[in-house]
């Protein structure tokens, strides 16, 4: 312990207000997408579809918006998406998201650098200043796209990073400028109405090219990321981080729609130097159509937005570039990439080594494909991104949901990560349409991660503060046996336990696993908690004295941040077949039926679970069992049976409202696959009618010193609400009980998985 | 007015429609949580469901 560092670990100030980071993922949003866009999408989709485009991606982006701002808010840290896959799938998956993240910020930059350049070399060539320049204007711009990359690389060497508050105002400025343009649109349909004609032909070339404009503006949308990036320098991060995302969605969607419209009716139809329909005209412009309608929709508006153009695509490059290497730098520091990407130069004190592979991607990129090719790249890899991220919230929410501290909740859950992930997956398939170069590289780059990752990163990878460590553990006995483990919370729920765990694993000839979690609280790193194992190892002493002697015994100690994570990793590695546990007869929080952890390991073992309440060294003589026909009446009947036997018991197996005789104990014992045998001859079956199901068992118990309860088999969710049979009987029952559950196989798998 | 243009028009205020209303119902979300000190998910879960 000596050795260890102590566990201070330090932290960015947090001064970044709700104003700085919602203007943040504006200034991310607003860099290029729509610029660029607008063009191209009247060119493929036509004047509704423009429309249609910005307004659908908006509700796209708003569903994985709030999945951001749900997993943002509980884990307020820098790393945004690879922070998340880390913590929902582990190393790998989260290799890729960072690999992802890196790329498809690289390659965002790369579209702001191009964006800049066309803009700025049209402006020019309108000015007649570009005249003496001896190359094409194609040329021309990949020259200042890669001038221009060129210098924000060397600026953010120089250490000179945006910061949100200085940002934030050329922020405020564009997205102002946008919604006046928006604003000068509806009034000039509201002045001249005849320009609404613009929209008759409404969707030209038809519906299915919604889905390609949708795919490639995209990237207009993903200003979350660097909002979750903030986590660290946020004020209150919990409220303000979801409110941010929510906020920046909604208002660049509004600003979106607004502009789109506005560009379709700047141009009055048969004016100077227009034939045929306006989106037409518009369209054939492309990339550049959208400042040629704004030249046509107010006095001096191709300058204004020159202007607004350089100021949004600097700004969104150089929080880019920043963002970028933000992302490899973080790879290098957790070793999944070579230490050179850590690199930190001593004198302007930035990760020189991340940043020269940034730069390297960021002008490749810019230089070598054409733009929509470089747009659709970006796109597809921000919507494989989202996709990840979709999935991580699901998963986060399912198994650590109780355990983590949320600030926002998305509703309707799990139906919005659903629809998201649904929605993004169409959209990257379809963007096969508008650029095939973009679905060979974004694969290429994926699949890239997954080799690096197993041949190189997992290796080498340090392992991370969340981990379940192994303490202590002996090697398992030789020899065959129904594995069981029992799980330990300390001596006082240890030696209750016994004497029944000697009968079950006597009975099904098992050899047991002591298991006992220590919890680290998140502050302090899992190597210095070994102090903590004191009180574990005590316990697995009383309880070895008494089993040893009969069984193959094995002992495992484990840190963890959540025992009921600990428990199901240590039952899955081991293969266990029977979870044995205690339980006190109540639940401290409120929100538990049976408690944090039995709610959460009844609900997810992939294996058989005995939870044991109050038995102790009692002799029983009267045993009661619940049967409602399923598995796990069945169980409940042959854990009662074991018991039945040591204590020369009776069984009463309680049938309650089965009106049509439907449940026959003989037979669903008989079409059990596994299981051990039942004690007919112990067995007296009582039928009865009641309102009240839990209230009949209740009353029943009352002439029994022994329940056995199977869990319910209602929907997964209901089964440990507070509604639940199986809450109501184990909370109101004063008797010793056993409550089973038995594995429910691909159900299990599925929340195990999840 | 042709076809796609109505369905198109209906479409675009139904998707606007939807922005705003997770809009107000994610503000309303994040005021109960922080009003009522709340903190796991299953906490939230159960008074945004009233239990």
């Amino acid at each position: 312990m000596a050795n260890n560092p102590l566990p201070i670990e330090s932290e960015l100030s947090r001064d970044l207000s709700l104003f700085h980071i919602t203007m943040m993922g504006l200034g991310m949003m607003i860099g290029a997408g729509v610029f660029l866009g607008i063009g191209n999408a009247i060119f493929h989709a036509g004047p509704g579809g423009v429309i249609l485009t910005f307004s659908l991606n908006g509700v796209i982006a708003i569903c994985t918006a709030m999945s951001y701002a749900e997993l943002s808010s509980a884990i307020p840290r820098a790393g945004g998406a690879y922070n998340f896959a880390r913590l929902a799938f582990g190393r790998g998956p989260s290799f890729t998201a960072g690999w992802m993240e890196w790329f498809a910020s690289s390659v965002a930059g790369s579209l702001y650098a191009v964006t800049f350049a066309i803009y700025t070399v049209r402006y020019f060539q309108g000015l007649k200043l570009l005249n003496w320049v001896p190359f094409s204007i194609y040329t021309t711009e990949k020259i200042v796209a890669f001038l221009v990359a060129a210098l924000f690389l060397y600026i953010n060497y120089r250490g000179a990073s945006e910061t949100g508050k200085v940002g934030a105002f050329f922020t405020l400025g564009q997205t102002i400028f946008l919604i006046f343009i928006g604003l000068v649109g509806i009034a000039t349909a509201i002045i001249d109405p005849s320009r609404l004609q613009n929209f008759s032909f409404f969707m030209p070339h038809g519906w299915d090219k919604l889905l390609v404009t949708m795919g490639f503006t995209y990237v207009a949308f993903e200003g979350y990321e660097v909002i979750a990036q903030a986590g660290d320098e946020t004020i209150d991060p919990k409220r303000n981080l979801p409110k941010a995302m929510i906020y920046s969605v909604v208002i660049v969607t509004l600003t979106y729609v607004a502009v789109s419209f506005a560009s379709i009716v700047a141009v009055k139809a048969g004016s100077l130097g227009v034939e045929g329909p306006v989106w037409e005209w518009i369209g054939q412009f492309k990339e550049r159509g959208f400042g040629e309608a704004v030249s046509r929709l107010m006095p001096y508006g191709d300058f204004f937005l020159t202007l607004a153009v350089i100021f949004a695509s600097i700004s969104a490059l150089n929080a880019t570039i920043y963002s970028a290497t933000r992302a490899s730098y973080a790879l290098g520091r957790d070793r999944l990439l070579p230490k050179f990407f850590s690199k930190i130069s001593r004198k302007q004190r930035t990760p020189y080594g991340a940043l020269l592979f940034t730069g390297i991607l960021v002008i490749g990129v810019a230089v070598l494909l054409p733009t929509m090719d470089v747009a659709s790249s970006a796109s597809i890899m921000f919507l494989f991104l989202f996709f990840l991220v979709n999935v991580s919230v699901i998963r986060i929410r399912i198994n650590m949901g109780d355990e983590l501290n949320y600030g926002f909740l998305m509703p309707f859950f799990p139906w919005i990560p659903l629809f998201a992930i649904i929605c993004q997956a169409v959209l990257a398939v379809w963007l096969v349409h508008m650029s095939p170069i973009a679905w060979i590289i974004a694969p290429v780059w994926v699949i890239s991660s997954i080799l690096i990752f197993h041949f190189y990163s997992k290796k080498r990878a340090l392992p991370t503060r969340d981990e379940v460590q192994v303490i202590e553990e002996e090697a398992a006995p030789e020899g065959e046996g129904y594995p069981i483990m029992v799980a330990i919370a300390n001596p006082n729920n240890a030696i209750p336990m016994v004497r029944s765990t000697y009968y079950i694993s006597e009975a099904k000839k098992g050899r047991v696993n002591l298991l006992h979690m220590v919890p680290v609280p998140e502050q302090v790193p899992l190597s210095d908690a070994k102090d903590l194992i004191l009180e574990g190892k005590e316990a697995i002493i009383e309880v070895m004295l008494h089993l040893c002697i009969k069984f193959p015994i094995t002992t495992t100690i484990r840190y963890c941040r959540n025992i009921a994570r600990g428990i199901l990793s240590a039952v899955k590695e081991k293969k266990i077949e029977m979870l044995i546990m205690g339980w006190e007869g109540k639940s401290h929080r409120h929100a538990f039926s049976l408690g944090s952890i039995l709610d959460y390991v009844l609900e997810r073992a992939p294996c058989n679970v005995v939870v044991l309440k109050d038995l102790g060294d009692k002799k029983f003589k009267n045993i009661l069992v619940p049967v409602g026909g399923g598995p796990n009446s069945c169980f409940a009947l042959e854990m009662a049976s074991i018991l039945a036997e040591k204590h020369d018991a009776e069984i009463k197996a309680l049938i309650i409202n089965d009106e049509k005789g439907k449940i026959d104990i003989k037979r669903a014992s008989l079409a059990r696959k596994t299981g051990g045998p039942i004690a007919f001859d112990r067995i007296r079956v009582k039928r009865e009618m009641a309102p009240s199901v839990s209230d009949a068992i209740l009353k029943e118990s009352e002439h029994h010193d022994l329940v056995v309860l199977g869990a319910t088999q209602d929907p997964l969710i209901r089964q440990l609400t507070r509604d639940s049979i199986t809450y109501k009987v184990a909370t109101g029952c004063d008797k010793p009980m056993i409550i089973v559950k038995a594995s429910a196989g691909f159900k299990s798998w599925i929340r195990r998985w999840l | 007015m042709s076809f796609d243009a109505v369905f198109g028009t209906i479409l675009v205020f139904l998707s606007l429609g939807f922005l705003l209303f997770f809009f107000f119902r994610s503000k309303r979300i994040i005021k109960l949580i922080h009003q009522k000190d709340l903190h796991s998910a299953r906490e939230i879960q159960n008074k945004l469901n009233g239990k």
